[in-house]
């Protein structure tokens, strides 16, 4: 037989099925299997034990997490405008020089050039980016569109002033600078030259020297302040310096006359356009109108940000105030007045999108912010006439935040205790949802509210009444629940609100089932109780005992005193007294847990836990049985038409009836009879 | 320019090893192409007289000479005539101490071109008082002169310039128009250190950092 293994079941290619084979292969018998069964299943036991705590541990974890998420999640977002707004910008940008470009060949010969060009683009920047990694602390290379290396090369750099060799360089010569950098003697990794510095070609002077006494094969780089003397090693490699430093400057001054051309180019068409007639009839119109004051041009790109950057507040009021100003005098017949408005309305609409959003549950909405925090959306959508969305939206969130509230209750303890804490619980947060509501609503939404109210109270009431009206619970528990969920809902009254109507309404089922079938238990037990009677005083055995009982019984208005014989015996049968009981709990419990309308159930489960006794009575003969049957009549009945009387104002008609057939004369109360209970239990 | 004197003296001093070089002067010649800067350049340097014309880049020599019993260092930078690029030229004209602004007497245009020379160095140089020649070339063609000694003159000085004449053919005048300069410079400087001298201490220490920066 073979343990289980938890290492078994991590391999990844665990097949249920092969396993269970193995182990019923070397299972003997089916105790043993069963065995290997309860095995494993105190292991999966086990297992879901140990996940949920883990579970619960990541938990706040996970929360944090959760809202970094979300917060990041704001941040891609504000970016991703920020990126998509500054591409249009370069779009437009390019588009423009584009256009402005002088010599505009045709996009025919471009696109043949396209893939010629775009090689030639890859090869130079490949070489500069190889550049690059060469030199340590090297300028950025690609940051001038069309800088291409035109030469390269080791000189030995002369001192100006002495004719002494000073360090070895390497020397680049770019289309639009030269660049100085000098060896690295210990270098490690792909750094092989220390940049020193770059001169724009603009600023150079390249001096031929034919003669510096010793120095040969040298030319001269001046860049003012600097004078720097090169060595090269032989004439043909300073020629093709200088040849190289030539076409650089000839490339610079032909960029410098073009750029010239171009500026006068564009100055032309401009002072053209000036005085072109077909544009006349906007040109002349436009100066008297007023120009729009900067914010209001602006202000649609104000809006996105501001609704990206989240101040719904601040979106609303510059919405406000743009459609304000644009409806003024000033503003009626401007140009531009249409455009900006359609705008600022499709930019409400976005706003609105969002604030829907914000407030839909469904859509990641978190608890942790409260009701206070849809505050500021509900008033912004209230104000966009969009109430009844943000209404019902709101109480979705009312909703989530009650249930999440009720979740939170630990069912620990007595059901009592639960059921009292999730009233707390529920109705606490059912008046933080009134509250609010009242504050952010106007006054005829509060039937929405109050239908909502009545709802989450079934949703409560269906969940807890599942929990307290289990079968066989005790009268006593069932009474306990119901009275504090009764006493905090007329709690809740004082917010104006009274759902007591409801809740009876949703425990009137339970309660009367509850009634039936407690009678049904006792009239069921009573055949036994009574048949199994010896007929005899009952032994209590100890003086404690006894006080106890006497307690007990005058708890429920019987006074017993009298019935105590010999110190500990009762002079009452074990059956009697378990009546007595059973019959004074019905109808003091029941007349606390009814409302007027059940009336008639309890009187008839009254009714009929007394009749099943009184009918057992008739045929014993037995002097002790007549006895007990007698208090029954005499003590009992009319105790309990007279608490009945006091609760509900009225007799108990069923039971009178009862009473009279067995020949109790209620009608009076007998005077001997009030000093027997204690009527206080009841006012 | 004296600051840039006074730290180059600064620097020598402080290098270990003494001034082994003799002062330099640093001479520019400027002027229209074909006007026989670079023949004079090399009839100065080399004693020899090159007939055959080829258009100057920008050729730097040096030479040590013996100025008023000094042994002094001169280095020259022959411009090109026919740069068409005034921006470019600026960088050349920055690195001078004096200034030869050379004409041929046989051509009009170069003389007029001296005017705009002339400015070019005084924007550049931001100095009235640089020292400066206006020097008449091909002296040696008489025959063909076509701009008027009397111009000449009065062009000097409405300057406050010298005007020499010159062959670089003949060698006329060639050493005095380079001496005479280097005078001027060498005037010019000490005059800039006296002017300086109450606190040339100073200087030179004030300088001292920047030149190491430099």
């Amino acid at each position: 037989m073979s343990d289980i293994n938890m290492e078994k079941f991590a391999v990844p290619e665990f097949v249920p099925d092969r396993y269970v084979k193995e182990l019923t292969k070397s299972c003997v018998g089916g105790e043993e299997l069963s065995q290997q069964k309860e095995k494993i299943q105190t292991l999966a036991d086990e297992t879901a034990s140990a996940l949920k705590k883990n579970v619960y541990e990541n938990y706040m974890q996970f929360i944090e997490t959760a809202t970094e998420i979300s917060h990041l999640e704001a941040e891609m977002y504000k970016l991703s405008h920020l990126l998509s707004e500054q591409r249009s910008v370069l779009t437009t940008l390019s588009q423009a020089s584009v256009l402005g470009n002088d010599n505009t060949i045709s996009r025919e010969s471009l696109d043949n050039h396209d893939l010629e060009a775009e090689r030639a683009e890859e090869q130079r920047k490949n070489k500069l980016n190889l550049i690059t990694e060469k030199v340590e602390g090297c300028m950025n290379l690609l940051d001038v569109p069309d800088r291409t290396l035109l030469h390269e090369g080791d000189l030995l750099e002369i001192d100006a002033e002495e004719n002494t060799a000073l360090q070895r360089m390497h020397v680049y010569l770019f289309s639009d600078s030269l660049m100085l950098t000098s060896w690295i003697s210990n270098r490690r990794g792909p750094m092989r030259y220390k940049f020193q510095i770059s001169y724009p070609i603009s600023t150079l002077a390249v001096v031929n020297v034919r003669d510096l006494g010793t120095v040969k094969q040298a030319f001269k780089v001046l860049a003012f302040p600097d004078t720097r003397v090169f060595q090269c090693n032989s004439l043909a490699i300073k020629k093709d310096w200088l040849d190289k430093f030539e076409l650089a400057k000839k490339m610079y001054i032909e960029k410098e006359n073009s750029k010239q051309k171009k500026k006068e180019s564009l100055e032309k068409p401009k002072s053209e356009s000036l005085d072109s007639p077909s544009l006349s009839v906007e040109e002349i119109q436009s100066p008297q109108i007023a120009p729009l004051p900067d914010w209001l041009v602006d202000a649609t790109e104000e809006l996105d940000v501001l609704i990206v950057e989240r101040h719904f507040q601040k979106t609303y009021e510059l919405m406000v105030s743009a459609q304000k100003t644009l409806n003024s005098e000033e503003f009626k017949s401007h140009p531009q007045r249409a455009d900006i408005l359609k705008r600022i309305e499709q930019k409400q609409k976005v706003l609105t999108e969002i604030l829907l959003k914000e407030l839909d549950v469904t859509h990641n909405w978190s608890p942790r912010g409260g009701l206070r925090s849809s505050r500021h959306p509900v008033l912004i959508l209230n104000k966009f006439n969009m109430t009844s969305q943000a209404c019902e939206l709101f109480l979705d969130i009312c909703s989530h935040t009650v249930k999440a509230h009720v979740k939170a209750v630990q069912l620990e303890g007595s059901i009592n205790s639960y059921v009292n804490q999730v009233g707390e619980v529920f109705f606490c947060s059912l008046s933080d949802a009134l509250t609010e509501f009242i504050t952010l609503f106007p006054k005829n939404k509060i039937s929405a509210f109050i239908v909502w109210a009545s709802m989450q109270l079934r949703i409560l009431m269906s969940q807890i009444i599942k929990q307290v009206f289990t079968p066989q619970c005790a009268l006593e528990s069932v009474l306990e629940s119901v009275q504090s969920l009764r006493d905090q809902c007329t709690l809740f009254c004082e917010f104006g609100l009274d759902l007591r109507f409801q809740m009876n309404s949703c425990l009137r089922t339970p309660i009367i089932k509850a009634l039936r079938e407690y009678k049904e238990k006792v009239v069921d037990s009573m055949k036994t109780k009574v048949s199994d009677d010896k007929w005899t005083p009952v032994n209590l055995h100890t003086k404690a005992s006894v006080n106890k009982f006497l307690a007990q019984m005058e708890n429920l208005g019987l006074i017993l005193a009298k019935y105590i014989i010999n110190e500990t015996w009762v002079d009452l049968s074990s059956s009697t007294i378990w009546f007595a009981q059973s019959v004074l709990t019905v109808q003091k419990v029941g007349l606390q847990l009814v409302t007027k309308d059940m009336m008639d159930v309890l009187d008839e489960c009254i009714h009929a836990v007394f009749n099943s006794r009184l009918m057992l009575s008739i045929g014993n003969d037995s002097s002790y049985a007549q006895k007990n049957f007698k208090f029954i009549l005499d003590t009992v009945m009319p105790l309990m038409l007279r608490c009945y009387k006091e609760d509900v104002g009225y007799d108990n008609e069923k039971l009178v009836t009862l009473g009279k057939k067995f020949g109790v004369n209620v009608a009076p109360p007998k005077k001997s009879n009030i000093t027997k209970y204690t009527s206080n239990e009841y006012l | 320019m004296c600051i840039v004197q006074v730290c180059a003296a600064a620097s020598s001093a402080m290098s270990k090893k003494p001034a082994a070089q003799p002062t330099l002067h640093k001479v520019i010649m400027v002027g229209s192409g074909g006007v026989g800067k670079s023949a004079l350049t090399l009839q100065f340097m080399y004693d020899e007289f090159v007939e055959d014309y080829e258009p100057t880049k920008a050729d730097s020599y040096r030479k040590k000479v013996v100025l008023d019993g000094e042994e002094v260092q001169i280095d020259i930078l022959d411009t090109a005539g026919q740069e068409d690029y005034a921006a470019i030229r600026d960088n050349y004209f920055r690195s001078g101490e004096g200034f030869l602004c050379v004409f041929s007497i046989t051509e009009p245009e170069s003389f007029d071109a001296t005017q705009e020379f002339r400015e070019q160095i005084l924007r550049v140089k931001n100095d009235e008082n640089i020292p400066f020649l206006l020097v008449g070339n091909k002296s040696d063609l008489g025959d063909k002169r076509r701009v008027p000694l009397d111009a000449c003159r009065e062009r000097a000085h409405a300057w406050q310039v010298p005007y020499v004449e010159t062959s670089a053919k003949t060698r006329d005048n060639v050493d005095k128009v380079f001496f005479d300069l280097m005078r001027e410079i060498r005037s010019r400087k000490s005059d800039d250190s006296r002017a300086a001298n109450g606190n040339v201490r100073d200087k030179v220490k004030r300088r001292k950092i920047k030149c190491a920066i430099l």
